[in-house]
């Protein structure tokens, strides 16, 4: 169940944090692809559900900066199941958004190295006037504008549902510019759902920029992990 | 020439394999290294087409591979 904290309308939000929850959709494979991996499907389906009631989300943020995050505190064990739902969900990696400065930053570990790969924010969003109510809240949906295809590869569908009625620009994962929080987000059968809304309207709060790792441009780093890729395969 | 039932691994992040997630139903099979780099184009492929992060499905894939790799020692122990 969706919890709120405050009622927002026509107030300025200084401050606020939410909580993100996960589900996973059936996944529909092409006809080519259901007798190779149709196994695959139903083991990352399977893991992905038996875990979602354990891995939760933040997103913490101020007027201009956001930084989304797991919640570490909740894993209290250790088991490689769990672990492989936490990657897949992203939780592997902290975003960090600042609207004023358009930018966006992933902190990244791989191979012990810590890493910050800098983008600018989404702006390519399609919005529609598709509506569906998320916690009483009246939603909108709006579609992320990119390639299909990348390095040979469908790229999944993403679209996010905002509500206007909460004014402030920010959602999970780094997905921002929006006309109101993103209260679901939806990138191919993962779907990341705002289970809980605290938000202050009062108080300014500091919102953790990462700074430690080498700094890499979004086309860099898909250079290296490609160079990565290659030498594997 | 020795053979086994193979079942090709889909293997989680930190190297658990999910015996016969994708499995050649039923197939003699040689054992060989190719097939773990099969299994590493598929996990990479099939993570990044569900996330759409690079990052993620390699990261996946590597584990899987590493997985089936040791997986492939257990069988041959087993045979000999």
């Amino acid at each position: 169940m969706l919890c709120f904290s405050y009622n927002i309308s026509a107030q300025k939000i200084k401050a606020g944090k939410i909580i993100y929850q996960y589900d996973v959709h059936e996944i529909v494979l092409d006809e080519n692809d259901k007798n190779q991996n149709q196994n695959m499907v139903n083991q990352f389906t399977k893991s992905l559900k038996e875990n979602r009631d354990k891995i939760k989300y933040e997103l913490v943020f101020n007027e201009y900066e956001s930084n989304y995050k797991i919640v570490k505190s909740i894993i209290l064990e250790n088991n490689k199941i769990l672990n492989y739902a936490i990657l897949i969900t992203g939780g592997g990696e902290e975003v960090y958004s600042n609207l004023k400065e358009d930018v966006v930053l992933k902190e990244i570990e791989m191979f012990g190295e810590k890493f910050i790969i800098k983008s600018n924010s989404n702006k390519d969003w399609i919005l529609t006037q598709e509506t569906k109510i998320i916690g009483g809240y009246k939603c909108y949906k709006a579609i992320l504008k990119q390639p299909q295809i990348q390095n040979n590869v469908k790229m999944p569908h993403v679209e996010a549902w905002y509500s206007p009625a909460i004014p402030i620009s920010f959602g999970p994962k780094g997905y921002s510019n929006l006309p109101g929080l993103i209260l679901q987000l939806k990138i191919g059968p993962i779907v990341y759902l705002a289970t809980k809304i605290a938000i202050n309207l009062k108080e300014k709060i500091n919102v953790h920029k990462p700074n430690k790792g080498k700094v890499l441009s979004e086309k860099e780093f898909d250079k290296m992990m490609r160079g990565i890729d290659k030498r594997k395969s | 020439m020795k053979k086994v039932i193979l079942s090709l691994v889909f293997v989680l992040a930190t190297g658990m394999s999910f015996m016969n997630a994708n499995v050649i139903n039923g197939k003699e099979k040689d054992l060989q290294v190719q097939d773990c780099h099969d299994v590493y184009n598929r996990t990479r492929d099939f993570v990044y087409g569900m996330t759409g992060s690079l990052h993620i499905g390699i990261t996946a894939a590597i584990a899987a591979e590493e997985a089936c790799l040791n997986e492939e020692e257990e069988l041959t122990m087993f045979i000999d």
